[in-house]
């Protein structure tokens, strides 16, 4: 299954060719946030030095949400246009848990945190169980304490890693009551190969949709808007 | 002798509040032309202020393609370009259409054009008056913009006036507001004057000192406040039709006395209007009827082409790409974009 | 706080001037008040202060504004478009209120959880009784 894959959610800009076990190319560049010039000429290089012929991708995928609102419509939108003009399906993964498999392997807490800025992370908290990511809380926007109070009951190791770290690192070392570590250069980013081996995942489920179907999870910052929404549809 | 072929354009705007596409042909001949909003269950009059969230344009964007390819018969490797607005406008809304056409035109090998979006409202006129050609002047309003233009040359254009406070488009809006005649203002003040008296209240026409083209309605809105509030406090009522038709006499005079002006003073033979509130029916036929006087042609076009839309966008790209412009992979959303840059 | 009475456009033109001389890097002012009120006009003389030499146009249709001809680059926000703080997402508003210009946000009510601490509050107030051109501005620094 050969998937092109993009993500622009956080201050990284990524996109990956992955073609069944194989990580054909990929290109991540987390500087400064000029996704918007930058991305579709990354894109435009690796399909060139990967002489890819589109007709044969499978799908094309896109970490969907949470994460910068503006980020991540320029990765959809530029995803909805490649499919398009392709005539190819569309997975939207989730951010998080892409995030999540830059620790592959690792059978303590992953719990990768974005800053959602307002005191609060896009986060979540995951394990690797038999070589597969299991998630053992659902990615979510919370303030730090909220995701601390869940890691200190489950009571294991955490590793923290993503754009939140630096934001949030103090905090941390103030509430954690479990050992916990912060992944190193090189594992806290978003990278769009992760999105494309999630999303083989999605395909085989039957996930993908066509281009016009595609839908963002943008995560609501707290219940109260949740509500206050809700409230207003009614 | 080789045939010419038909140079076909995928236009696309999403710059603020609407998502449209359309294909035109040789920068004149309307193929298809797809709006998002009119396709709406809530439709334009339904008194619902429409959002401006571009939630709605990722949600909507390949649809709005999709529809314009397949109602003007085209197929996008069929295409000579794709246009596309990148400004001016909300950043969040023209990084939707930018990235999207961008990608496109990667994946299909289609040309990309960027297009500013005043000068797809000025192209709008190529449209509709198919002999139309620079030189002539342009007088654009909306709800975000009041510009007195001199368009030299395609993409060649010099701003004689601008609005120092409120643009036309708004000062309806909110008058209409205040007069409780609701949401969309300038088409229900258009209504509602029909019946009114015109010269039943004089609001101010104001002029700007430094430049005799500059534009200020903040002053006109405020003194329809104020007899508001008179009135109110006085505890008269006052009559709806007679205070739209006031407003909008005061504003169409104004927009009518500087367009003549620049008229005169440019010696231009034609004279162009464009915006959303070119649809003014007052404003229209004020304009149309001073012209005729100075023996000047007169053009405005249709309704629908004057708000925003694709069509008007891949008319200006046509003319963009024949002056040999192309935009590349790197082309951004630039929501300050003056009129004239690239 | 501080409250100021002005008798005329030029009065509240000449205070928000003074407000935009002295604005620092990072500035987030919310200015509100009804339709009518003047809020243009204290933009148009806050702009004045920090140095903007282009018009100052109302940035309600257009929702946000840029100005870089100032002292400091100016971010001039209209929400009386925006239905919900979410759309706000937008306009780009965060690289604006945390960035090192200076944010001015009319209607900014419309938005009252999205604005950061520190935030100077700014409202404008008629009082028919003084006269049609009397206006009570009260400026109110939320800072920590």
């Amino acid at each position: 299954m050969k998937i092109l894959a993009v993500d622009s959610s956080g201050l990284t800009a990524s996109a990956a060719i992955v073609d069944d076990g194989v990580l054909v190319a990929e290109y991540t560049v987390s500087h400064k946030k000029t996704h918007s010039q930058t991305l579709m000429p990354m894109i435009a290089e690796i399909c060139r030095m990967a002489e890819l012929d589109p007709g044969s991708l499978d799908a094309l995928a896109v970490a969907g949400g949470p994460g910068s609102f503006t980020g991540l419509r320029i990765g959809a939108a530029t995803v909805k246009g490649l499919a398009e003009a392709w005539g190819k399906p569309v997975v939207s993964v989730p951010t998080v848990d892409a995030l999540a498999m830059n620790l592959y392997g690792c059978t303590d807490l992953v719990v990768p945190l974005m800053d959602a800025r307002r005191n609060e992370a896009y986060t979540g908290i995951y394990t690797f169980e038999e070589g597969e990511l299991k998630v053992i809380e659902e990615q979510c926007a919370l303030p730090l304490p909220s995701i601390l109070e869940k890691i200190n009951r489950i009571g294991r190791t955490a590793y923290f890693l993503g754009d939140g770290v630096p934001v949030f690192r103090e905090q941390i070392g103030q509430l954690a009551k479990v050992p916990f570590y912060f992944a190193p250069a090189g594992s806290g980013r978003q990278r769009a190969s992760w999105v494309g081996v999630l999303a083989m995942k999605f395909i085989q489920n039957g996930k993908a949709v066509d281009a016009a179907e595609l839908g963002l999870q943008y995560l609501r910052m707290s219940q109260a808007e949740r509500e206050r929404t809700e409230g207003k549809k009614k | 002798m080789e045939e010419r072929k038909d140079t076909l354009i995928l236009g696309i705007e999403t710059s603020c509040d609407e998502t449209a596409a359309a294909v035109v042909k040789n920068g004149r001949e309307i193929l298809s032309n797809v709006i998002s909003s009119q396709i709406d269950t809530h439709t334009l009059y339904g008194g619902v202020v429409p959002e401006i969230a571009s939630r709605k344009h990722i949600e909507r964007i390949n649809q709005v393609v999709r529809e314009a390819l397949a109602q003007s018969g085209t197929e996008l490797c069929g295409l000579s370009a794709i246009g596309v607005t990148y400004g001016p406008g909300l950043v969040g809304p023209l990084l939707v259409g930018v990235s999207f056409a961008k990608a496109l035109s990667f994946a299909s090998g289609v040309k990309l054009v960027g297009v500013h979006h005043i000068e797809g409202h000025i192209a709008a006129n190529y449209i509709e008056d198919p002999n139309l050609e620079p030189p002539f002047l342009c007088l654009v309003v909306s709800g975000g913009h009041t510009h007195l233009v001199n368009v030299r040359d395609y993409g060649e254009y010099e701003i004689l006036g601008r609005t120092m406070d409120d643009a036309a488009g708004e000062a309806f809006d909110k008058v209409a507001r205040a007069i409780g005649l609701g949401y969309p203002g300038g088409p229900k003040i258009d209504v509602a004057a029909k019946a009114g008296n015109p010269e039943a209240v004089h609001f101010p026409r104001a002029k700007v000192a430094e430049n005799a083209y500059d534009f200020s309605f903040s002053g006109l809105k405020s003194a329809v406040l104020n007899y508001l509030n008179s009135c109110q406090m006085k505890g008269e009522e006052y009559n709806q039709a007679d205070v739209a038709a006031s407003f909008q006499a005061a504003v169409v005079d104004v927009l009518t006395e500087h367009s003549i002006r620049a008229v005169r003073e440019t010696g231009a033979k034609t004279f162009a209007l464009a915006g959303g509130v070119a649809s003014n029916s007052a404003l229209r036929e004020s304009l149309e009827k001073a012209c005729a006087g100075l023996g000047v042609r007169f053009c405005v076009p249709q309704p629908v082409l004057c708000t925003d839309n694709g069509a008007m966008i891949a008319a200006a790209a046509y003319f963009e790409l024949q002056k040999g412009a192309e935009s590349g992979l790197d082309l951004n959303a630039i929501p300050n974009l003056k009129l004239g840059e690239r | 706080m501080i409250v100021f009475e002005s008798h005329s456009d030029e009065d509240t033109f000449r205070f928000a001037s003074k407000m935009g001389r002295e604005a620092v890097p990072g500035t987030v002012i919310s200015l509100t008040g009804d339709l009518g009120c003047g809020k243009t006009v204290f933009s148009k003389g806050f702009a004045s202060g920090l140095g903007v030499t282009e018009p100052v146009s109302s940035p309600t249709f257009t929702i946000l504004q840029q100005y870089e001809s100032g002292r400091l680059v100016l971010y001039h926000f209209d929400v009386y478009r925006i239905g919900d703080p979410e759309e706000m997402e937008e306009t780009g508003y965060e690289d604006c209120f945390y960035g090192n210009g200076v944010t001015l946000v009319e209607w900014a009510e419309r938005i009252r959880e999205l604005l950061p601490e520190g935030t100077i509050l700014v409202r404008i107030e008629k009082d028919l009784e003084k006269g049609m051109d009397y206006r009570r501005i009260t400026v109110e620094n939320t800072g920590g």
